[in-house]
């Protein structure tokens, strides 16, 4: 193992030195765990506080860590550390799914070295299929990743965004091959929709779910989490099959996949919360519901009442919800 | 630091000459002026001089600028003034702030592209007819001078008015020409962007879709009205394709 990845896991090993004392030297201002926790002030329910604070840091610099170490390494080392340094959790109930017939979505959202994640479940799974990925190639990690995938033995594609991307991944997923997915992140809030997560309505991408139905793809949450040795937990969610929804109408149907997606991540979130990125984001791509909780425990019908009395306009602008409401 | 001084000097010099334009109205003003430190500054010095209404907003109703003890919210105003000929206190109004609901509001063409304002200071013009001035900057040390508005072209010989909107646009000219250009020292940025027709759709489409989200959920429920839920959720889908299409114009 060359001297620079050698480095890089002893600076692993210190980030929980270096985070307790760059917590206690750097002004709050600049500080990137109080950033989340102001850009969360005032959500009741939201993690929060100096423990929080100095989690997400910790997250950020493990990541980083990780990221740049499993770069340094040769194909053979990679897979050694993909062997030896990643532990799995959930992955026998993906099995079946990953040694079918069918075309699988790997679905995860912006959480930890979310890239290593998919790359050990590849690789514990079945490492013969081609990996179909969107990003923008000009995106200065973009290298980085490529040459990742690379050193990971997976065939790999870049899907452009755009009308021939759709077409590139469905052509893809028709031949069997895997799709990565981040559905909490999107170009353009215009074409999102609005699902339950964390007690709020969040904006979220329809294209995993669109793809899964299209296709017939099985659609597989993973999320990737660093350990406090230098590795990765992949921890693989319960597949989701989009026959279940085939019979209802589809924007429905999508609805409803993007649903049980979003529970199952929200399910993984709350258990480590500070290694998702998206918090900064997440006040301001969701609308909160009063009291929090509420979304979940009470009727749809009485929170739309509730929404039509605080703005009438609502029902002055789409008479059909008098029909309901009253 | 020198620069602050001369704005602060050139701020006095307009205030005082203000004043004195003000000292030779004899009837209660109507003034409409933009949220700048400078018109806050006026509206204190105006307060000490005579009786006077300073509509609160987000911004006017800030302890720091002293004016809680006059500010009143625009229908407040109203109701005060109701029933009066001619005003009994004299009104600043800073219209780039009030944030209006429903038929209290009225979308007028402003800066090239269409607004929403309250309607609270044409309704008062047109109930009290008082003399109307409007507060312009006039440079970039934020010195500011008050203009007459006349509106007497919008009344039929007989007192009725011809257009409230045409009113408001006329009340909010001057307004419209400072922002062209926002003064240094304006500080309703952030209110003002709220009320263009854009950010209105694009709002209304957001708030479409958790609409549409509670519906879907509802549909899910066992005591579902499917045909009428299905019939609301199909409006909700069309109107968000509508909005959000007025929103890319």
């Amino acid at each position: 193992m060359n001297i620079r990845a050698k480095l890089t896991a002893k600076a692993y090993s210190a980030v929980n030195l270096a985070v307790a004392y760059a917590t206690a030297t750097t002004p709050k201002r600049i500080h990137p765990g109080w950033y989340v926790c102001r850009s969360l002030y005032g959500m009741r329910d939201a993690p929060s506080g100096p423990y929080f604070a100095r989690a997400i840091l910790t997250s950020h610099w493990r990541c980083a860590l990780l990221m740049r170490y499993v770069l340094q390494l040769t194909r053979p080392q990679l897979r050694t550390f993909l062997e030896d340094n990643v532990s799995y959790e959930g992955a026998a109930y993906a099995q079946h799914v990953f040694n079918g017939q069918r075309p699988v979505i790997l679905a995860s959202p912006h959480y930890g070295p979310a890239q290593i994640g998919f790359i050990a479940a590849v690789h514990r799974m079945s490492g013969r299929r081609a990996l179909n990925l969107f990003y923008d190639a000009e995106h200065p990690a973009a290298s980085g990743l490529t040459l990742l995938f690379e050193r990971g033995g997976i065939d790999t594609t870049t899907l452009l965004g755009g009308f021939s991307g759709v077409l590139a991944a469905i052509r893809a997923l028709m031949q069997n091959e895997y799709l990565v997915m981040m559905p909490d992140a999107f170009d353009d809030i215009a074409n999102t929709l609005a699902v339950p997560f964390f007690g709020r309505m969040m904006r979220v991408a329809a294209g995993t779910a669109f793809f899964a139905l299209r296709t017939s793809a099985w659609v597989v949450p993973v999320v990737a989490l660093p350990t406090r040795r230098l590795g990765v937990h992949v921890i693989v969610g319960r597949p989701i099959d989009p026959n279940r929804f085939a019979p209802l109408e589809e924007s429905q149907a999508i609805f409803l996949l993007n649903r049980l997606l979003f529970a199952s991540f929200e399910r993984e979130i709350r258990r480590a919360p500070e290694h998702w990125r998206n918090w900064p984001l997440f006040p301001r791509i969701s609308t909160g519901v009063e009291p929090p909780g509420r979304l979940e425990d009470d009727a749809p019908l009485r929170l739309l009442k509730d929404k039509c009395e605080v703005s009438p306009e609502l029902v002055e602008d789409v008479p059909e919800l008098e029909m309901l409401v009253k | 630091m020198v620069a602050e001084l001369i704005r602060c000097v050139a701020r006095a010099r307009s205030i005082q000459q203000a004043l004195a334009l003000l000292e030779s109205e004899h009837a209660h003003v109507f003034i409409v002026a933009p949220s700048t430190h400078g018109a806050f500054a006026l509206a204190r010095a105006v307060c000490r001089r005579r009786p006077c209404f300073v509509t609160s907003g987000p911004i006017s109703s800030h302890p720091g600028l002293k004016l809680v003890a006059h500010g009143r919210a625009p229908a407040d105003i109203t109701k005060a003034l109701a029933c009066q000929s001619a005003l009994s206190r004299s009104v600043i109004s800073f219209p780039d702030q009030h944030v209006g609901s429903g038929s209290a509001n009225m979308m007028i063409p402003f800066l090239g592209t269409r607004y929403c304002f309250s309607a609270f200071d044409a309704l008062l013009v047109a109930r009290h007819r008082p003399p109307v001035y409007a507060l312009a900057t006039r440079s970039g040390t934020c010195d500011f001078a008050l203009h007459a508005v006349r509106y007497s072209e919008l009344f039929t010989v007989d007192g009725r008015l011809l257009s409230l909107p045409g009113l408001l646009r006329r009340l909010l000219m001057y307004l419209e020409q400072e922002l062209i250009s926002p003064p240094q020292d304006w500080l309703a940025q952030d209110c003002f962007r709220l009320r263009s027709e854009t950010v209105r759709w694009l709002r209304l489409r957001e708030e479409l879709k958790d609409v549409e989200c509670l519906l879907r959920m509802h549909l899910q429920s066992r005591y579902c009205d499917r045909v009428r839920t299905e019939t609301a959720l199909a409006a909700i889908v069309a109107r968000q394709r509508l909005f959000g299409r007025a929103a890319s114009i």
